[in-house]
């Protein structure tokens, strides 16, 4: 990992995009290790930091060579730990920079894919990210990324707005009301792909735990569907 | 148009085909609504929590101790359907953090206690226990009660 760490700051644009492949193939594979891959990427994810990785990374966020651009956004969805995502909101002008970098090049679905997985994690922070990530458009962008086709992206999508749904504040729950989110969820709650399934009807049940906004949502009638999914699954002998 | 119903039935561009028709049409009645649930409901019987663990890569490391704990209320909400969702998911942590040996969770006795009544709410279900179901829809559910009643 030091190696390819070292290697982000090389002044050969080719070296950089290697080295920005070959952390995220290392990052991909810790985390689909079954039993360790926690520990594992945790510890991989902490060497990023620590050597000077991450903030390479985020500082990538800013460049125009596209290769870097996508690798970055790449690495960084995968590599936001706790600590890491700690590190990311510490910085100054670390979440505009990741948030405008993801509205900037939302038309690019492979950016895309990558951007949604970034905003998916920091959604996981704390309500005072939730808030600002909000703020900056991020909301929008996750609403925008509804309508892909790309599982990846909609997998990113449903997780991030259950993210936002479980950590946000009642502000950021208006908002996505407002947003009419549960609407942008309901198609999701029937994709053909289950963990889009799965968190799109997590976001809609986290949600109505908020009682002020429930009877808005019971109205969408999206939650006698919700029901059934998961009844059926407990009930199955 | 001003309630964005076109850009909203543009979503069903990635609903399965067969569910598209009728799902295009729940605007109109809620009778799709019930056509859909069934197209559904074939797809969906096939999932188990330990099973869905398995099934995607995003499960494979399960939740941290934070995310779990947002769930939490889940568990307590009025909702019949979210304390379904949560029942589930802990179900699922709980086949996950087994695998990795990390039952025991940090930090909060009050997690591994709701993870408890998770799997209480599940296997209550699950096996058909009609008590048990009866108190679980009636929303009476009290984890104190179950941890008591599960010791």
């Amino acid at each position: 990992m030091k190696i390819f760490i070292g290697k982000l700051t090389s002044e050969s644009e080719s070296e950089q995009t290697d080295a920005l492949d070959d952390i995220l193939h290392s990052l991909k594979n810790a985390w689909t290790t079954p039993q360790y891959g926690r520990n594992l990427a945790y510890t991989l994810c902490d060497a990023l930091r620590t050597e000077g990785g991450l903030k390479t990374i985020i500082d990538n966020s800013a460049s125009s060579i596209y290769k870097i651009l996508l690798g970055s956004a790449r690495v960084l969805s995968q590599c936001l730990t706790g600590p890491n995502r700690d590190y990311l909101v510490a910085l100054d002008d670390g979440l505009t920079m990741v948030v405008e970098m993801s509205n900037e090049n939302r038309q690019d679905p492979a950016m895309l894919s990558a951007t949604t997985g970034v905003l998916e994690g920091l959604f996981k922070h704390s309500e005072s990210t939730c808030r600002k990530l909000v703020e900056l458009g991020g909301l929008d962008l996750m609403m925008f990324s509804c309508r892909s086709q790309d599982q990846s992206t909609l997998r990113n999508c449903a997780m991030g707005l259950a993210n936002l749904a479980l950590y946000g504040s009642k502000e950021d729950h208006e908002n996505m009301l407002k947003a009419k989110i549960p609407e942008w969820l309901f198609p999701m709650a029937f994709s053909g792909d289950d963990v889009v399934r799965y968190y799109a009807s997590m976001a809609i049940c986290a949600l109505t735990v908020s009682r002020e906004i429930a009877p808005l949502i019971d109205k969408s009638g999206t939650m006698a569907l919700v029901s059934l999914f998961y009844l059926q699954n407990i009930l199955m002998p | 148009m001003t309630q964005k119903v076109t850009s909203w039935l543009s979503g069903s561009e990635f609903v399965l085909e067969e569910n598209k028709t009728n799902y295009a049409k729940f605007p109109k009645t809620k009778l799709s609504i019930i056509v859909s649930i069934l197209q559904v409901e074939p797809f969906i019987l096939k999932h188990k929590p330990g099973a869905f663990a398995h099934s995607a890569s995003v499960h494979f490391q399960g939740k941290s101790d934070d995310w779990l704990k947002k769930l939490v209320p889940m568990l307590r909400s009025n909702s019949r359907q979210s304390q379904s969702l949560a029942a589930f998911h802990f179900a699922m942590e709980t086949a996950v953090k087994k695998e990795q040996n990390n039952l025991k969770v940090r930090g909060s006795k009050g997690i591994l206690s709701y993870i408890i009544v998770g799997i209480m709410l599940f296997l209550a279900i699950n096996t058909q226990n009609k008590v048990l179901e009866r108190l679980y829809i009636n929303g009476q559910v009290r984890s104190n009660y179950w941890i008591r009643g599960f010791h």
